[in-house]
């Protein structure tokens, strides 16, 4: 495997006059990366793609709820939505009218406990138009405000909120989850909480984050595609450039790597068909080596090729009818994920039990090389196939901008997948996931529970006991 | 160097600009220490620019050069379409015409179980074997895609890799071999799957609303029961794939920067030998859209929120007003401006989002929508609708209103074009339908030549609250009172297999 694996590297660094041909037209259309710093702080990063007459922007702001003080969770949400319905010089609505207007294929907004990112795809004739929004909503955001719209917006978040704690039957898994995992004070201790969270946040609050977070020194904005660098640079600076760095809100403080002192298994009831498992671990966080070894245990866990765990539990004991493993990466800190959905019949405490058993196994379980291969491969083939799109690299770029200072990091990305061996893989199975430090949701069916799932009960069990 | 980076770069190219000195991986804006307290901010803005009080000049957008397009045929007919993309990637697309209209109204589970069994293994090569090449080559799973009127096996790889990637579709879409000891474990796991389908509302919805819009056609099959799918046989599998792989049937489109006299003979070598059976495709029959108003609760007991999905019949693909129809649906439903979101979402807040639903076929379609409600707002929510789109047909669009629908459906005809695998699944689907390969380089003539008055004649025609066919997954006890009290008629419910609940007020259909 790794035989063929070099001589693919040799065809592709090699490759006959045709492929030196294409590498040649790729050339001629797609510009090298450039980045740049304005005088208040603001990253810009560029890269012409003229491939076909569209761009892609994309401006992340490097606070999510995650920044939000601890009891208003959701104020960065509101605060997007409420930049996005109305600025000083963008009346209410405008926003997504004048963006249809202007023939935006697609544009969205997200807010994370990590960040909020605002992305759009337009034709490229029209890219000053989000940059003169966006600017919009940077600087003159305050004297737009207006109870009324507050209050609207108000309620739609709580509906939004609504939907994702009820809108399925384990909506609420993930808040159990947070809680239990995370401490207190940390950013991502269930920051986006109840329905009745949203009612706390006020227009002091909203202005708050505003001022503190919506800034140039914790923004970068990327543009990819037939544009030229120069005239975008002019443009950034006639938009962002003439607002000034804030420098006022209190920085998030970084946590500490989050280590249990035990196991918490937590009892849940939901209106779910079957029994359901999830076993969840803190881990290092995004773009850090062992994230990267740990995305590739999720695929040797439960991959396309390689699913250790899947065949333990579904194919050998039938106790389950689906293994789902994952390394949900974040900023401050990520979490290895296993679900398990229980066969008919079978109890929480029977596929806990299963698992653990199957899980001790692994830990000895000789690793092949190849396995490892197509685990990475598994990984990285969704990845790689997404760099033919603007959009996938700009909204790449912030990332990297806002995460490690510098947009120009996708080889050092890609080489975390790298030079992962059979050694490794033990080591961070048991550096990471241990068995006696671990937060464990039992879920039993219940069709009379409220909706997203209820909890009932808990219980701890100290590290290392027997 | 990393062996991986080394391709990943590479095949990434120029789009991977060369990687700089490797800074520590430590989240730069959040600092080490967070003892200082909020400051006050100074001035935040300089004065207002004169720039800042107008959105910036509405450029006219470069009009979109669609791709050559290369048509040929291998010798055993097959008609193969070569589209030049200029990409470090090429896809590949094979279409089989048919496919739904193949199988019994009982039997869409033997198209779906087939659609994961071909990537199990074929006479040749076992599934470890495939799996491992395609690792080897860093190119895409070949995928299996469901259309209304085609079947396709699709896959992206590097560009170097064109001819592999070639002979690895072919194989799996000609000489698969549904083993048999591959078969059982695949059709457990894909009845577990079909379990999950039957707990999520986006899908029953979407299955339902097919139903109420297509009857019985073809086109309303989109999954079926867990016990359909438990008696597919191995049997049915291969049959079905024997007549769906015949000459006759198939068209391949690669998209690729790789001239095409040299695509042309690669798919010779590996489709050219194929020889006709006796399986021409079926012709799905004309759509006989719904005569009257439906509305269907699949019960969902105890569940605080209801989803909802409506939807209208629309014209097939190649209709003279098609272009018309799907304006005027535009300004009904568009995500982000259309009339039923800026009502509901954006002045009532009644909704939190509402989405629209399309499906587009030959011989007609679909115009819909979902959303999410708490149950007790469904009713209300349903009313405004249902005003909504009563006045879209007597209320003629606004010149501002077409020309914004005009420029969103221009942009995604661009966004078709962006990747080398949507082209190829752009044309992949145009001709699917039966629509010319050259006919998507016009369609954005065709939109922008579109004229008020037929929209607004579309609208009365396909937006017409009469056909409006509605779907609520949700509590039918807490539904069964406020449905009623709309007035439409005879609320129907249902289990989510479609079976009958027999209760006061509510009127069974049939499976």
């Amino acid at each position: 495997m790794i035989l063929r694996f070099w001589l693919v590297v040799l065809l592709v660094l090699f490759a006959g006059p045709r492929d030196a041909r294409a590498q040649a037209k790729m050339r001629d259309v797609i510009g090298p990366l450039r980045e740049r710093h304005l005088a208040n702080g603001m990253n810009l990063v560029v890269r012409e793609d003229h491939r076909v007459p569209l761009a892609s922007l994309a401006l992340r702001y490097d606070a999510g709820e995650g920044a939000a003080p601890p009891n208003l969770g959701l104020v960065a949400e509101l605060t997007t939505s409420l930049m996005l319905e109305k600025t000083q010089h963008v009346p209410a609505g405008d926003y997504r009218r004048l963006v249809a207007r202007a023939g935006a294929s697609s544009w969205s907004d997200t807010t994370t406990s990590d960040a909020i990112v605002l992305k759009i795809t337009l034709p490229a004739a029209r890219v000053a138009l989000p940059m003169w929004l966006w600017s919009d909503q940077m600087g003159f955001f305050d004297q737009a405000l207006d109870d009324a719209e507050l209050k609207t917006q108000r309620s739609v978040l709580r509906e939004r909120r609504r939907n994702r704690l009820e809108g399925s039957p384990l909506g609420r898994l993930e808040a159990f989850g947070e809680q239990e995992l995370f401490p207190i004070d940390h950013p991502y201790c269930n920051r986006a909480g109840e329905l009745s969270d949203v009612d706390r946040i006020d227009r002091d609050a909203v202005i708050a984050f505003h001022d503190a977070w919506i800034a140039p020194e914790h923004a970068t904005l990327a543009v990819v595609g037939d544009v030229l660098v120069d005239d975008v640079v002019a443009l950034a600076d006639r938009y962002f450039g003439s607002i000034s760095r804030r420098d006022v809100g209190p920085p998030v403080k970084r946590p500490t790597q989050v280590v249990l002192d035990g196991s918490t298994e937590v009892d849940i009831l939901a209106n779910v068909p079957g029994a359901r498992v999830a076993i969840w671990w803190p881990t290092p966080a995004f773009l850090t080596t062992d994230d990267g070894r740990l995305d590739v245990i999720a695929n040797l866990l439960s991959g396309n090729r390689t699913a250790w765990l899947y065949w333990a539990l579904v194919d050998e004991k039938r106790v389950a009818t689906a293994v789902h493993t994952h390394q949900y990466s974040r900023a401050l800190g990520s979490v290895f994920q296993v679900l398990i959905e229980g066969a008919p019949g079978k109890s929480p405490a029977d596929i806990l039990s299963e698992f653990d058993l199957a899980f001790e196994g692994l830990r000895k379980r000789v690793v092949r090389p190849k396995e490892i291969d197509t685990a990475v491969y598994d990984y990285l083939i969704d990845k790689l196939l997404a760099q033919d799109s603007a959009a996938t690299w700009a909204y790449q770029y912030t990332a990297y901008e806002a995460l490690v200072g510098t947009a120009d990091y996708y080889g050092h990305d890609i080489d975390r997948y790298s030079h992962i061996t059979p050694e490794l893989i033990h080591e961070v199975i048991d550096r990471w996931l241990p068995s006696d430090r671990r937060i464990v949701l039992l879920v039993t069916p219940d069709p009379g529970v409220v909706s997203g799932g209820a909890r009932r009960g808990k219980h701890f069990v100290p590290a290392g006991t027997p | 160097v990393s062996r991986i980076a080394i391709v990943l770069v590479v095949l990434a190219g120029s789009c991977a600009p060369g990687t700089g000195a490797a800074p520590s991986a430590v989240p730069r804006a959040i600092a080490p220490d967070a003892d200082a307290g909020p400051r006050v901010a100074e001035t935040i803005v300089k004065p207002d620019e004169t720039f800042r009080e107008h959105a910036p000049e509405d450029r006219p957008a470069a009009p979109l050069e669609p791709p050559s397009v290369s048509k040929a045929q291998l010798s055993n007919g097959i008609p193969v379409y070569i589209v030049r993309h200029t990409s470090q990637l090429c896809a590949i697309q094979v279409v089989a015409a048919g496919g739904l209209a193949d199988v019994r109204p009982d039997g869409v589970e033997v198209i779906n179980l087939m659609g994961t069994l071909m990537h199990v293994g074929t006479a040749q090569h076992s599934s470890a074997w495939l799996r491992d090449t395609y690792a080897s080559m860093y190119m895409e799973e070949p995928q299996s895609g469901i259309y209304p009127d085609a079947f396709t096996i699709s896959a992206t790889a590097p560009s170097e890799k064109l001819t592999s990637a070639i002979d690895l579709v072919a194989e799996v879409a000609l000489s698969s071999n549904f083993p048999a000891k591959e078969f059982l474990r695949t059709a457990e796991i894909h009845v577990h799957a079909l379990e999950r389908d039957h707990n999520d509302r986006a899908r029953l919805t979407d299955r339902a609303l097919r139903r109420l819009v297509f009857g019985k056609h073809p086109y309303a099959r989109l999954f079926g029961s867990v016990k359909q799918a438990r008696a597919v046989s191995r049997a049915q599998v291969a049959a079905l794939h024997a007549r769906l792989f015949d000459e006759r049937r198939l068209t391949i489109v690669v998209a690729t920067d790789t001239p095409a006299e040299g695509v042309v003979a690669k798919l010779e070598a590996a489709f050219g030998n194929l020889k006709a059976a006796v399986h021409s495709a079926p012709e799905s029959p004309a759509v006989s859209p719904p005569t009257a108003r439906r509305i269907m609760v699949i019960d969902r007991p105890g569940e605080s929120l209801a989803y909802i999905g409506q939807a209208l019949p629309r014209p097939p693909i190649a209709a003279p007003d098609a272009s018309a129809a799907l304006l005027a649906f535009t300004i009904l439903a568009d995500n982000a401006v259309g009339r039923l979101q800026q009502r509901l979402r954006d002045e009532l807040a009644e909704v939190p989002w509402l989405t629209p639903r399309i499906v587009r076929a030959k011989q007609g379609g679909m115009f819909g929508w979902v959303t999410q409600v708490p149950v007790q707002q469904v009713a209300s929510v349903l009313g405004e609708i249902e005003r909504v789109v009563r006045t879209s047909g007597s209320l003629p669009p606004s010149a501002d209103e077409l020309t914004i629908a005009q420029r969103r459906l221009d942009s995604w005809v661009l966004a078709d074009y962006e990747t080398v695998a949507n082209t190829a699944r752009a044309y992949a689907t145009w001709l699917a339908m039966g629509v010319s390969p050259e006919d998507p380089a016009t369609q954005v003539a065709r939109y922008d030549s579109t004229s008020l008055e037929s929209v607004g004649t579309a609208a009365k025609r396909y937006l017409a609250t009469d056909q409006l066919q509605t779907v609520v997954v949700g509590d039918w006890k807490a539904l069964r009172e406020p449905l009623a009290s709309l007035g439409w008629g005879p609320v129907e419910a249902v289990d989510v297999d479609f079976v009958a609940i027999p209760s006061e007020g509510g009127h069974g259909v049939r499976r």
